[in-house]
């Protein structure tokens, strides 16, 4: 709401009061002119009021028009003061409007908006109740029997007592079941809240709550003729005006609130040990649920303050508050949606936080990547105790088995060498020819452990022959002018190895070329070829076990491989 | 009257060369499993004397398939074989209720023969 606007309710509130004020004053048919006058005119200006500094801090909730709209309504209310029939008899038509705004307002606490189909048919109840009651009575009762000096009622078309007396007593009726059905919604959207909404309805919902139930026995009484109609009439006045109290209060409370938190979090040390910064926002903004989520702009993911990946909630169980710093995001908070009707509130706790929000953000960085460098390292012992497994199984299978049958073989020549030389012979010869199986077995299982070759000539030489026995159209490149560190020469290897393999199993490429050279300290080494992509470095073992192995040496393992346009696995790794 | 023999054991080389060893010096090789399944299908049919049985079979443990085939008196007699060493396996030998155990390198007719015994 604009200043201009805000100003120019104010003064048609201010004419409103005035002729409310005269109308009182100048009325020949009011007995109790000051009591009224003390009492009423600062309920409805209250209303007009707080609505205006309601409708300016929150323009997209109803809540403020709501609450201008039943102070407009209560001045209304002083029209039947008048001596003037006609408007004397307007003024009793729509004198009871202000409530049907008042059940609407209470009703649609805090959103502004009504929800659920029983909530909507109890405010348009209310409406109809204000509305038709009032115009069916007036049209009956000549409205003589409490005010003999009351204005002619314009509407009057006869007055039958006995229909006045029916459409008392069936709105009274109405305004029973009207204040009970308010009542039980009230206390059944209490219950359900959690504390932080609680807190926040509770002012509104008793004020509110007590209020129409009052309204209701007034009317009651009325009906009934009963002698408590003017205490209930006085007490109604007294309770209306908290009203609007209340929700000044809610308005105070998240100024308080505010205030608070930048109390609570100036106590809070910049460099706060772990989720200090959470615990802070917790006891500031009363939300014991409350959750930090750290951003972590090079992965793309929230994490917790332990470096744990979190998921932000979606659903409306949870509300979640983004907070920035300098321009970038930095967390999100993960709250109570009922914090959610106090925006500034959360934001501005977040904004309080934020350089400890930062701090703490760093560290989860760093645990975050402690956490990745664990499982790494998981998975390093893993892959070798599979590997040694391998190797038990190769060896145990493949080469002792040879060797067993070897031995059985000598036996047996040994025991026809006397009495049968040529089938001994024949059986040294078997025996022979499996021992060059043996020796081959033996020298490729330890290739595959580590390649000798590596060891005695070099990446340049050892890369040659996998270059030669890969079998595709490949191109090689090794521009190093003395040889790396044997971690280094290994890894690069196993690299260019494992890139060769998955080639030749999945990529159906027509060229491929390697590079290895070494940059600023770094051994760069990259496989690049032409096939058809799509590799995943989180699905293949062999791919994650490489990344593993070349991050166990600080270095960084990149693949990339969109899908159809070939595939690049670029390594880098620390030479020093 | 020959010995029948029913050799167990997931390498077929050793198989092969078991049956070799043994037919030459005088056993009568009646079946081959290499299987714990195999072999409980292949006893019923060919009543061996005795059963060649490797410690690690893929699909059983050679010493339960032992204490099987001897538990309630059993008329078969089990030798167990392995490439390892009895030394490997001492206690669960000692347990199975097999008459005894060769490493494969060393298996021979004589040696049979004196498990037998």
């Amino acid at each position: 709401m604009s200043d201009r606007r805000a100003a120019a309710i104010g003064l048609v509130a201010l004419v409103a009061t005035g002729c409310a004020v005269a109308l009182v004053a100048l009325s020949d048919h009011d007995t109790s002119k000051v009591a009224t006058i003390a009492l009423a005119v600062p309920v409805g200006l209250a209303f007009i009021a707080i609505g205006i500094v309601a409708a300016r801090r929150r323009p997209e909730n109803r809540t403020g028009l709501l609450m201008i709209a039943t102070g407009f309504a209560w001045f209304a209310g002083a029209l039947p003061e008048s001596n003037n029939a006609l408007l004397f008899s307007i003024g009793n038509l729509l004198g009871a409007a202000s409530f049907g705004f008042l059940i609407h307002l209470v009703l649609a606490f805090p959103s502004g908006r009504l929800v659920g189909r029983g909530v909507r048919a109890l405010a348009i109840g209310g409406y109809l109740l204000v509305g038709l009651a009032n115009l069916g009575f007036m049209l009956v009762d000549d409205l003589k029997d409490d005010c003999v000096d009351c204005p002619r009622n314009v509407l009057l078309v006869s007055d039958v007592s006995a229909i006045a007396d029916t459409i008392r007593a069936l709105t009274a009726l109405g305004a029973a079941i009207l204040a009970g059905g308010v009542v039980t919604v009230l206390v059944r959207r209490w219950r359900a809240a959690t504390p932080a909404m609680r807190r926040a309805l509770t002012p509104v919902f008793t004020a509110g709550g007590i209020t129409l139930l009052l309204a209701a026995l007034l009317v009651v009484a009325q009906a009934a003729a009963d002698a408590l109609a003017p205490t209930f009439y006085w007490l109604l006045l007294v309770s209306l005006i908290t009203v609007p109290l209340a929700f000044l209060a809610g308005l105070l409370r998240a100024r308080l609130a505010t205030a608070a938190v930048g109390r609570l979090l100036a106590e809070t040390p910049e460099t706060p040990t772990r989720a200090e910064a959470q615990e802070s926002l917790r006891r500031a903004l009363r939300d014991p649920t409350l959750d930090v989520a750290y951003w972590l702009a090079d992965g793309e993911r929230f994490v917790d303050a332990d470096g744990r990946p979190v998921s932000l909630p979606d659903g409306r169980d949870r509300a979640v508050t983004e907070v920035q710093r300098e321009g970038r995001r930095i967390a999100a908070l993960v709250h109570d949606p009922a914090l959610a009707d106090e925006p500034e509130l959360v934001a501005s706790a977040g904004a309080a936080a934020a350089l400890a929000l930062e701090n703490e953000r760093l560290q989860a960085k760093l645990r975050a990547r402690l956490e990745e460098l664990r499982a790494s390292r998981a998975r390093i012992v893993e892959a070798a105790q599979q590997e040694r497994r391998r190797i038990e199984r190769d060896l145990h299978d493949g080469t002792q088995q040879r060797l067993v049958s070897i031995a059985m073989t000598l036996g047996l020549a040994d025991s026809r060498l006397d009495r049968d030389p040529p089938a001994a012979r024949s059986l040294l010869d078997e025996a022979r020819a499996s021992l060059t199986d043996a020796l081959r077995e033996l020298r490729e299982l330890s290739q595959g452990i580590h390649p000798g070759i590596l060891n005695e000539r070099g990446l340049r030489a050892a890369l040659e022959e996998l270059a030669y026995s890969a079998r595709l159209p490949l191109e090689l490149e090794v521009a190093l002018s003395q040889r790396l560190p044997d971690r280094v020469e290994a890894a690069a290897y196993y690299v260019v190895s494992e890139a060769l393999t998955n080639i030749a199993k999945y990529a159906g490429a027509s060229a491929v070329r390697i590079r290895v050279q070494r940059t600023d300290g770094r051994a760069v080494v990259e496989v690049a070829d032409d096939g058809v992509g799509g590799a995943d470095n989180a699905r293949g073992t062999g791919l994650r076990g490489l990344a593993d192995r070349v991050d166990a040496l600080g270095g960084r393992l990149h693949v990339e491989s969109p899908p159809g346009r070939g595939t690049v696995v670029h390594a880098e790794i620390p030479c020093a | 009257m020959t010995t029948t023999v029913l050799i167990v054991d997931d390498h077929a080389s050793f198989r092969a060369s078991a049956r070799a060893v043994l037919e030459s010096e005088g056993f009568s090789v009646v079946g081959e499993a290499a299987t714990g399944a195999e072999a409980l299908a292949a006893i019923p049919d060919t009543s061996p004397e005795i059963v060649l049985l490797d410690v690690q079979l893929p699909d059983a443990d050679g010493f339960d398939l032992a204490q099987r085939l001897t538990a309630n008196g059993g008329k078969v007699n089990v030798v167990l074989v392995s490439s390892r060493d009895y030394s490997d396996f001492a206690q669960l030998i000692e347990r199975s209720g097999a008459r005894g155990f060769v490493p494969k390198a060393e298996l021979s007719g004589p040696r049979l023969a004196t498990l037998l015994a």
